[in-house]
């Protein structure tokens, strides 16, 4: 949640921002419940080099107690990711996302590999040793993006003005792309305390 | 100072956890029991003798996980390993199943194996470790082959994968 | 600030991660390898994994339960009268399944020309083997009674159907039906496999099948028993009893005594002193059995 708060924070702090709000998301499933661990992203400004992007939380995959910790990390495209092992067993991480694909050697503790992610989309990873262990790469071509807390809350602090196209991944969406998109008109964007409510189905 | 106390309370009131030796790293709880080492102990003595009694179980149980460490189809498996621990639950194991007079106090074989995903050809790998190793301490083959018998039906508890 | 909901209808939403299209991604891998020395068997002159002349209920190749594996063999067996060869290739799947190749020639040399079938006569036969393991482990299961259990089927085609039909043989084809018990004695380092195999064949088939004297399979027995010396020597005896269906020259049960050596785990000599009895009238057919197998 901190990880949220925090760039929200630094937005309100920085007054220079005059063309950039704060965007505040929630995403719940089909029975109202909020959704945990969706990506929000928003449209990169003209000229955006994901390259050479930096978001706030570290780009780092851990395996902790037979778990991918986070279950789903944002990074921007080019990132290079470490892996490192907390647990005493080794682990085996592959994928076999499109050209995300790759396999990371069995390793002991503490050992700590980087790996690239050229190419946006989602990055499913597996462990060959555990197979109950499944973890989600988010690799996008925008600083804007959010992840939801428990609360099924996002927010991206710097959000830019005018009609916006928001979309929400979530790594259990049953749409092809695990995707779904919401239009904000010129107006909703202007309105920054008006509050929203909005229906997103699953594209069929 | 309370918080001492209290951890101190929680061990004392799992019976059967055991102060971690020292140079050895804390384990979750578990029962100490002999059945733990998963086999009925050998109760032929001329076999334990054939072993070079516990001191040539000593040599042997070093000698193999010397080797394992440097098998590269076994060392990944055991990079984060407790050497310390490792050695000292594998003697007593040994010396308890050739029957010697030793305890077992390490976990059971399911639960210690149990997240390493084990496959068969690791299982044998290390089954052919403890055989140079064996040998090296001049263990005749058919003595060898009364360990290996207890030991192999730990196969099925072993292998995960 | 606005706060958005968006209902996402991500439809069964948070039903499982594996069952949605992004799910856990599956793999397959086949290994190689992982078998203990000559827990593979050698090669049995019908091709399949096994002892020299009878199948064990082990698969062929190094493979365990995750991977594939393979062996070529080449056996030889001089005998006073005859020569006959063995070659072919098997593999194994999973250390479950086995599909094996062997191509029998048995020559006659110049008994052929005493028999009027001509100096150097060759009957030949393609043998089609298929084997299935069905219960049991002949090496983990060392707490258990229980052998390791296979079974599996021989298809043959002899290419000599004319000079077959000629001794009153009934088909220059035909399959055997068997079943396998193997198990490994460790505390006694013994090994001991018995086949039971439902068969027509006469001389395993290089005479044709059924004959004169009968057409019908019949059950006959197969043993095996041996002792391992060290990891990569074991020594023992095996017994092949055999039918009798043609009026024209009895045939006897085959035994022999093998050491098999594995110099890696690639690689497996046999040498054998085996005593097929009398075949086509011509007694005391016995010699060196030797045999080579390699695999992976
Ligand atoms: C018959 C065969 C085996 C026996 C008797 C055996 C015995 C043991 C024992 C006594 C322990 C210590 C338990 C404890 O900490 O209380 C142990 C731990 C372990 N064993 Fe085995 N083991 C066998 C096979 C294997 C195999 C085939 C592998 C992997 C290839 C393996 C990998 C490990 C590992 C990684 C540990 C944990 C070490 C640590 O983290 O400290 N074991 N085993």
């Amino acid at each position: 949640m901190i990880r949220f708060l925090l760039p929200l924070a630094l937005a309100v702090l920085a007054p220079g921002h005059a063309s950039a709000s704060p965007l505040e998301v929630q995403v719940t499933d089909a029975s109202g419940a909020p959704l945990a661990n969706a990506v929000i992203t928003l449209p990169a400004p003209d000229g955006f080099d994901p390259e050479r992007h930096r978001f706030q939380w570290p780009m780092m995959m851990e395996q902790q107690r037979l778990q991918f910790v986070p279950h789903v990390l944002v990074v921007p495209r080019g990132a290079q990711v470490e892996f490192p092992n907390r647990d005493r067993v080794r682990h085996h991480v592959y994928s076999f996302s499109g050209s995300n694909a790759f396999e990371l050697e069995l390793y002991g503790r503490e050992e700590a590999r980087l790996v690239g992610f050229g190419h946006p989309g989602a990055v499913v990873l597996g462990c060959n040793i555990h197979d109950a262990m499944i973890g989600y790469i988010r690799v996008v071509e925008t600083p804007y993006a959010a992840m939801t807390g428990a609360d099924g809350v996002a927010a991206i602090a710097d959000a830019p003005e005018g009609p916006l196209t928001v979309t929400v991944w979530h790594p259990y969406a049953t749409s092809a792309d695990g995707t779904a998109t919401l239009a904000l008109a010129e107006g909703d964007s202007a309105g920054r305390t008006a509050q929203i409510s909005l229906n997103i189905r699953a594209p069929r | 100072m309370i918080t001492l106390l209290a951890i101190a309370a929680s061990l004392a009131l799992t019976p059967a956890a055991m102060p971690t030796p020292p140079g050895e790293l804390p384990v979750d709880p578990y029962e100490v029991s002999n059945s733990n080492a998963g086999a009925e102990p050998l109760s032929d003595p001329a076999v334990f003798e054939a072993f070079g009694g516990i001191e040539g179980i000593d040599r042997i149980v070093d000698d193999m996980v010397e080797r394992i460490t440097v098998d590269p189809r076994l060392a990944d498996i055991f990079r984060a390993s407790d050497f310390v621990r490792l050695r000292r639950t594998l003697k007593e194991q040994f010396c308890y199943l050739l029957g010697g007079p030793c305890d077992y106090t390490g976990m059971p074989m399911r639960s210690s194996h149990a997240d390493h995903g084990i496959t068969t050809a690791e299982f044998n790998a290390l089954v052919e470790n403890l055989q140079l190793a064996m040998d090296a301490e001049g263990v005749p083959f058919r003595m060898q082959n009364r360990l290996l018998a207890l030991l192999a039906p730990m196969q099925r508890d072993i292998v995960t994968r | 600030m606005r706060k958005i909901v968006i209902l996402a209808t991500l439809a069964g939403a948070i039903l499982s991660a594996a069952a949605s299209a992004q799910g856990a991604p599956s793999r397959f891998d086949f290994e190689t390898g992982g078998k203990l020395l000559l827990t593979r068997g050698i090669t049995e002159v019908g091709g399949a994994g096994g002892g020299g002349i009878t199948p064990w209920a082990v698969i062929t190749g190094n493979e365990t339960d995750r991977g594939i594996g393979g062996t070529v063999h080449y056996t030889r067996l001089d005998l006073p009268d005859f020569t006959f060869q063995s070659y072919g290739a098997a593999i194994g799947l999973f250390d479950r399944v086995e599909f094996s190749y062997a191509r029998q020639e048995f020559d006659t040399g110049a008994t052929g020309g005493a028999l009027g079938l001509g100096n150097g006569f060759t009957f030949a036969q393609d043998i089609w083997g298929a084997k299935l393991r069905v219960a049991g482990d002949a090496v983990y299961g060392q707490d258990r009674w229980m052998p390791q259990i296979a079974v599996g089927v021989q298809y043959k085609q002899n290419d000599q159907g004319a000079v077959i039909g000629a001794v009153g043989g009934d088909s220059a084809s035909g399959y055997d039906l068997y079943a396998s018990a193997t198990k490994l004695y460790l505390s006694q380092s013994l090994l001991v496999n018995v086949t039971a195999r439902l068969t027509n064949a006469n001389q395993n088939g290089l005479l044709g099948f059924g004959g004169d004297l009968g057409t019908d399979h019949t059950l006959q027995g197969e043993v095996s028993v041996g002792y391992m010396i060290s990891r990569r020597l074991v020594v023992g005896a095996e017994y092949r009893f055999m039918p009798d269906n043609l009026g024209f020259a009895r045939q006897d049960d085959w035994y022999d005594l093998f050491a098999a050596y594995a110099v890696n785990e690639h690689l497996t000599l046999t040498a054998a002193w085996a005593d097929l009895g009398s075949i086509a009238t011509f007694g005391e057919q016995r010699g060196l059995f030797l045999s080579i197998q390699a695999g992976f």
